[in-house]
């Protein structure tokens, strides 16, 4: 089982992780979503919501943009980063369930440039 | 005949956005962009083409997006928003202070059709005010790279939160130095702070040296002796060189860290422990852990935040500010008076790989001290090692500096001199700004930013 968090913000994706409030926390397994709940991370400084979401015991985080720091202090936490996505939430899940989430239209602007550090097999996510 | 005018009307408008130096977009009432100007394209790092039809936040990327955003304000209200200084993530991941504006848009109908946002890249004051207030230095830290800077920014942070740090860096990073600072800004600042390296010592040195013993524990132990963790109580306890432990300690380590408490050698009387911990290893403990050298509840447990400390060679602007500060503090300690060091001998520094890094840097500046009495450090007073690709009568002394390094460094000086003013730096140099922008980017000369984006234009 993985689990799996988005930063969301109304029904899309947050599109700065920085000030992002809300998560949706999902437990995946065999491509298949088992459970889902909403959760609020009130801290807002950089330590204390990193080690919120380390404390949620998320394997892979979804998010827009995120400070490189930001980024680097979740990847050495052992978080695997999926940054820079955007669209709506539930798109944006199924395509990462199927593997798909590398289709422009889930990508930020200006951001294809930039190695994503999650790393698809067979054309799906490791799940 | 109409669609004419309206092209051209729509290419003159371009052109009058594209020569503004402030960013500028446009939305429509549903928040995609409708217009992104070139200075748009360079503060954001997003192209025109890719952003035109997107969403205004996923573009845009500000800290105001999700909860106040400044445009829907000025739309709600009809009331423009002046000067507002935010902060936006641009493609690079980096955050950019910004200063915004916010008008609306109406047709000729006055009917509202969206929003116009302009802003200006406020980075390059920040940099100045930065400047002004010393802030290239940090709890006895030096750094003006932006790795460094990012560092000075959390570190406060990470002082406060009381939790495990591992430090990870190469040896002469200032693994100790940033330890101590972690202990300076934090809450247990007036209790001590007590270092220990932990690869130096045997396994039952190691142990008695942080547990402490009793009278009688062992043949030599005639009176008890409190360990470093009994001696740090309520302060900060510095484990360096946490990979070197051997598996028999890392049980004892693990055991102490995870039950808060231990007890010295000859004692079964445990003692609670109150003490921050801060690891530090030149070596990257996850590949230990792979390997299995190195325990993973362990590594778990102090792996709480990882700090990677750069090595000196991906830091170099840094250079010549460490140099500075080295000068001050040898200057002190060894009552001389020596002004800086010459533009050849800098030359040689800049180009040094420094495999021991910073520690070597110190060394090498303490070697000069040495020979040079007073005045400027030349390249005689430099460790024969850097001298050794010298050849005489060749400037800056280097023998394998190509024109291109030569050129590189000239640049780099001049525009470290000059603060980061580019187009200060280019009139000292007697050539084009525009050449040295150019030159900047093709000799991929690291500079005050990073980013290599044109911020003196405005």
């Amino acid at each position: 089982m993985m689990k799996l968090a988005i930063s969301i913000w109304e029904n899309r994706l947050a599109p700065v992780f920085d000030v992002s409030r809300r998560f949706l926390i999902i437990d995946i397994e065999c491509n298949q979503e088992l459970n889902r709940y909403e959760t609020t991370i009130p801290e807002t400084s950089l330590i204390g919501k990193a080690g919120s979401i380390i404390e949620l015991k998320v394997e892979v985080l979804i998010c827009g943009a995120i400070s490189r720091l930001y980024e680097e202090m979740l990847l050495a936490s052992g978080i695997q980063v999926v940054p820079r996505i955007c669209g709506q939430v539930e798109e944006v899940l199924q395509a990462f369930i199927t593997g798909k989430l590398d289709e422009k239209r889930f990508l930020m602007p200006g951001c294809c440039g930039r190695r994503r550090r999650f790393q698809g097999k067979h054309g799906q996510n490791r799940i | 005949m109409k669609n004419n005018l309206n092209n051209e009307a729509r290419s003159a408008t371009d052109v009058i956005l594209n020569s503004v130096a402030d960013g500028v977009f446009t939305v429509n009432k549903d928040w995609e962009i409708t217009s992104f100007n070139r200075a748009a394209e360079e503060i954001t790092g997003v192209k025109r083409d890719e952003a035109i039809g997107r969403k205004c936040c996923d573009v845009f990327r500000s800290n105001i997006c999700e909860n106040a955003c400044a445009l829907k304000k000025t739309m709600r209200t009809g009331r423009p928003i002046i000067n507002q200084t935010i902060y936006i993530i641009n493609a690079n991941g980096q955050r950019l202070s910004i200063s915004i504006s916010t008008a609306i848009l109406k047709d000729n109908q006055n009917n509202l059709i969206g929003g116009v946002e302009t802003f200006r890249d406020l980075s390059i004051v920040e940099q100045l005010r930065k400047e002004l207030q010393d802030k290239y230095t940090f709890a006895d830290i030096v750094g003006r790279s932006q790795s460094m800077q990012q560092l000075f920014e959390i570190l406060p942070e990470i002082a406060r939160s009381d939790s495990t740090i591992l430090l990870e860096g190469a040896s002469g990073t200032g693994k100790e130095i940033f330890a101590r600072a972690i202990h300076n800004l934090s809450s247990r600042r007036d209790k001590p702070f007590v270092p220990i390296n932990c690869g130096a010592l045997p396994d039952s040195l190691l142990e008695s040296e942080l547990f402490g013993y009793k009278a009688g524990a062992f043949t030599d132990a005639r009176r008890d002796k409190s360990g470093r963790f009994a001696i740090a109580e309520g302060g900060t306890v510095f484990l360096d060189e946490i990979g070197d432990v051997s598996p028999a300690m890392q049980a004892k380590l693990l055991r102490v860290i995870q039950e808060k408490v231990f007890e010295p050698l000859g004692s079964n009387k445990p003692i609670k422990l109150d003490v921050r911990l801060v690891a530090a290893t030149n070596k990257e403990l996850s590949q230990l852990v792979k390997q299995g050298i190195f325990r993973d509840d362990l590594f778990y447990r102090i792996n709480v935040f990882r700090i990677k400390l750069p090595d000196l060679q991906e830091r170099r602007e840094d250079i010549p500010l460490l140099i500075d500060n080295f000068i001050s503090k040898f200057n002190r300690l060894k009552n001389k008076d020596i002004q800086g060091v010459s533009q050849e001998a800098m030359a040689i520094l800049m180009e040094y790989e420094y495999p021991g890094n910073i520690r070597e840097l110190e060394n090498i500046i303490e070697h000069a001290y040495v020979l040079c009495r007073g005045g400027l450090i030349e390249p005689r007073y430099l460790p024969p090692v850097l001298r050794a690709q010298e050849k005489p009568g060749t400037w800056p002394g280097k023998k394998s500096l190509s024109l291109q390094a030569m050129e590189a460094y000239y640049i780099a000086d001049a525009v470290r001199r000059h603060h980061g003013n580019r187009v200060a730096a280019a009139k000292d140099l007697g050539i084009n700004p525009s050449t040295l922008f150019r030159k900047i980017k093709s000799l991929k000369i690291k500079v005050m930013d990073e980013d290599g984006r044109n911020r003196n234009k405005k």
